[in-house]
């Protein structure tokens, strides 16, 4: 029996994961995330994930 | 039909002998009822009839695999930890450290979503949980908002230059930040670098006449003020040098997200 895979929740974690790893290092101050740079990002991941989860899988 | 009798006949006698007087059979007594005991009910023999065996029942449908509950799990206790930090913080129990925390709670959802995605089962409080705290880390790095900075009017006069280079900030409000008692002036090759900011409000840093600065403001949307220079708008960076690019005394990087920086001699 196959596994269903829920591709919502696999993009989902995986953008928030790197957002998560992003923020802390910019809070730690390892570098200096700014709006310009963090905006475009945001929007470049949030069109992937769009595309990206709404992909069926190969049956 | 049958022929009629003849009246001058011998009458026949009867073919059957008197019965005999029955005596009278004595009553029996009644016999008291015997209650039944365990041992008869199980030693009784019922009658065992034959019984057609039914046919075996249809096998039930395989059960669903349970729900993994770690989504709710998590999700439950990041809410408690938050409500747990939030109230020790308001009391002035502990200063929790949300700057790590949060980007920290992200990772954490994401990870438990990514592992959860192979069940196929809906995550959606998950994904709603990761999407507020993206928001929120969002808006704090956009205005620069300092999540642990606290709320209200704060004024500080550090009187050495190491509690004055630790820096200084507050979340909501107005955060006064006065130089002018430093206890002696800054030496050295490299000037004392202060940080302040202010994440919605006003930041006021006074210096203290004599002393060389340079100062880098910064305001997401807003004003910054630094003696006679100002600046206002969206994403707004001043950055004003010592006087004839003398080695400055002070380095000051202050900046607020929504408000005003403002300089001044003391």
């Amino acid at each position: 029996m196959g596994e269903t895979v829920n591709r919502a929740a696999l993009v989902g974690g995986a953008f928030f994961i790197v957002a998560g790893v992003l923020f802390l290092l910019d809070r730690i101050g390892a570098f200096d995330l700014e709006l310009r740079v963090v905006a475009p990002i945001l929007l470049i991941t949030l069109g992937a994930a769009v595309l990206l989860g709404g992909r069926r899988p190969a049956a | 039909m049958s022929e009629p009798r003849d009246p001058s006949a011998e009458p026949v006698e009867p073919s059957v002998e008197p019965v005999e007087p029955v005596e009278p059979v004595e009553p029996i007594e009644p016999v008291e009822p015997v209650e039944p005991t365990a041992e008869s009910e199980t030693t009784a023999e019922v009658p065992v009839q034959p019984v057609e065996t039914p046919a075996a029942p249809p096998e039930p449908p395989a059960l669903p695999p349970p729900r993994r509950r770690t989504g709710r799990l998590l999700a439950g206790i990041l809410l408690v930890l938050l409500g747990v930090a939030w109230l020790l913080e308001a009391l002035d129990v502990v200063e929790f450290p949300w700057d790590v925390f949060l980007p920290g709670a992200l990772i954490l959802v994401g990870a438990v979503l990514v592992v959860n995605s192979r069940t196929g089962a809906s995550q959606g409080g998950l994904m709603a949980l990761g999407i507020v705290l993206t928001v929120v880390l969002f808006i704090g790095t956009a205005i620069d908002f300092p999540l642990g900075g606290g709320v209200g009017e704060r004024s500080v006069t550090p009187l050495t230059l190491e509690r004055a280079e630790e820096g200084f900030e507050l979340g909501i409000g107005q955060l006064t930040v006065d130089l002018s008692g430093l206890a002696s002036a800054p030496g050295g090759d490299e000037p004392a670098l202060v940080r302040a900011r202010v994440g919605i409000g006003q930041l006021v840093v006074i210096v203290p006449d004599g002393v060389i600065v340079r100062v880098e403001g910064k305001a997401g949307l807003g004003n910054v003020k630094v003696f006679e220079r100002e600046e206002g708008g969206i994403d707004v960076d001043l950055v004003v040098e010592s006087a004839g690019g003398v080695e400055p005394d002070l380095d000051l990087r202050l900046s607020v997200g929504i408000g005003e920086v403002s300089v001044e001699r003391g």
